[in-house]
């Protein structure tokens, strides 16, 4: 098993666009809390209302990196130091060796990369440093530019719930995608 | 029938903590830890306390599974992750190994499932059982639950990662009740 390569930079959690960070409180009151509750982003989550700024620090200071099992960055542009949104890894289970990953974009950085980039950097980080053998998300049916997104980068389908997630009136599928660590695509 | 929580031949029962420690011996089986308790190990009756009052805490509604005919607790049962946008629960059984292949786990899926469509207003169900699990998938099947997909190499287990097969149900699949 080779390391999966990476940029000339030296950290293994910077890519080509973005670098992920740390979050801290103050990203979290004023970058987070507000980019999160906008409706085009929440569109395309599973969360069903806009919550409370208070709701995002709460959280915030209930994880604070303490916990084993989690771990919540923030996306931030390598040209302009901006943060463009929070990527995740979740669920992390040491017996099975794999994790949830979900993540957004701030609404006004959408079509430029990010996602795309940021999910390259925190599969190699879970497969190359976290020792990970597997790596799964789910998309709504009813977001296929996310999904999309989650192709090029080498996740594959391998669950349709026909059971279905109430999106504007409508029901959607649910779709659940896993990698494993040789099908990652740089 | 007297009670929706009664099949034709287990009982289901909201778990106490007294039900969960008589269970801990039937749950330490070595055989049936691999195949339906991802990720649980042997354990004390305390850790198996603490395991089932944190699942509780986080939403999830436990049954024992009892015979009917001598009031005997078999296993145990959770519906868990009540989504409404989505109107939907995760399911979780297991059946200790001595009461395995006498028809208990399916009775007692059913009997849940209806339960939770009929009494708790769920319009689907959804588990995952280990793709080799054959025993536990044809009960699922006769139950009328039917395949979404195939988790790959998603849990570890006697010594290889092991495919996952989602399976999920709604009220007019359900066959027998």
């Amino acid at each position: 098993m080779s390391p999966i390569p990476r940029p000339a930079s030296t950290s293994p959690l910077e890519g080509e666009l973005v670098r992920l960070t740390a979050l801290d409180e103050e990203t979290v009151r004023t970058f987070i809390a507000p980019a999160f509750n906008d409706p085009e982003v929440q569109l395309g989550l599973v969360l069903p209302f806009p919550q409370p700024g208070q709701g995002a620090i709460d959280w915030f200071n209930g994880w604070r990196g303490l916990k084993e099992d989690s771990a919540h960055f923030l996306i931030q542009c390598l040209a302009t130091q901006e943060p463009v949104g929070q990527i995740s890894i979740e669920s992390i289970s040491p017996r099975d060796r794999n994790s949830e990953i979900g993540l957004w974009i701030a609404r006004e950085h959408w079509h430029e990369g990010y996602a795309t980039d940021a999910l390259r950097v925190l599969c190699r980080f879970a497969f190359d440093e976290m020792g990970l053998h597997k790596v799964w998300l789910s998309v709504l049916g009813s977001n296929p530019r996310a999904r999309g997104v989650y192709e090029r980068v080498g996740f594959q389908l391998e669950l349709t719930s026909g059971d279905e997630h109430m999106v504007g009136g409508k029901r959607v599928a649910v779709h659940t995608m896993g990698m494993l660590r040789d099908e990652l695509v740089l | 029938m007297d009670s929706p929580l009664d099949g034709e031949l287990v009982r289901l029962r909201a778990a106490d903590e007294g039900t969960i420690r008589a269970l801990t011996v039937l749950s330490n089986d070595p055989e049936l830890i691999p195949l339906a308790l991802a990720g649980i190990f042997p354990a004390a009756e305390a850790a198996r306390v603490a395991w089932w009052r944190g699942m509780v805490e986080a939403g999830a509604t436990f049954f024992i599974i009892e015979r009917i005919a001598d009031a005997r607790p078999l296993g145990l049962a959770n519906l868990r992750d009540f989504d409404t946008r989505r109107d939907n629960a995760g399911l979780g059984i297991w059946i200790g190994k001595p009461f395995w292949d006498q028809g208990f786990g399916k009775d007692a899926v059913r009997t849940l499932c209806r339960y939770a469509f009929d009494d708790m207003h769920v319009r689907s169900i959804y588990l995952d059982v280990r793709a080799d699990n054959s025993r536990a998938i044809a009960a699922y099947r006769a139950v009328g639950f039917s395949e979404e997909g195939l988790l790959r190499e998603h849990t570890f287990a006697d010594g290889a990662y092991r495919d996952m097969l989602g399976m999920a149900i709604t009220r007019p699949e359900l066959q027998g009740a």
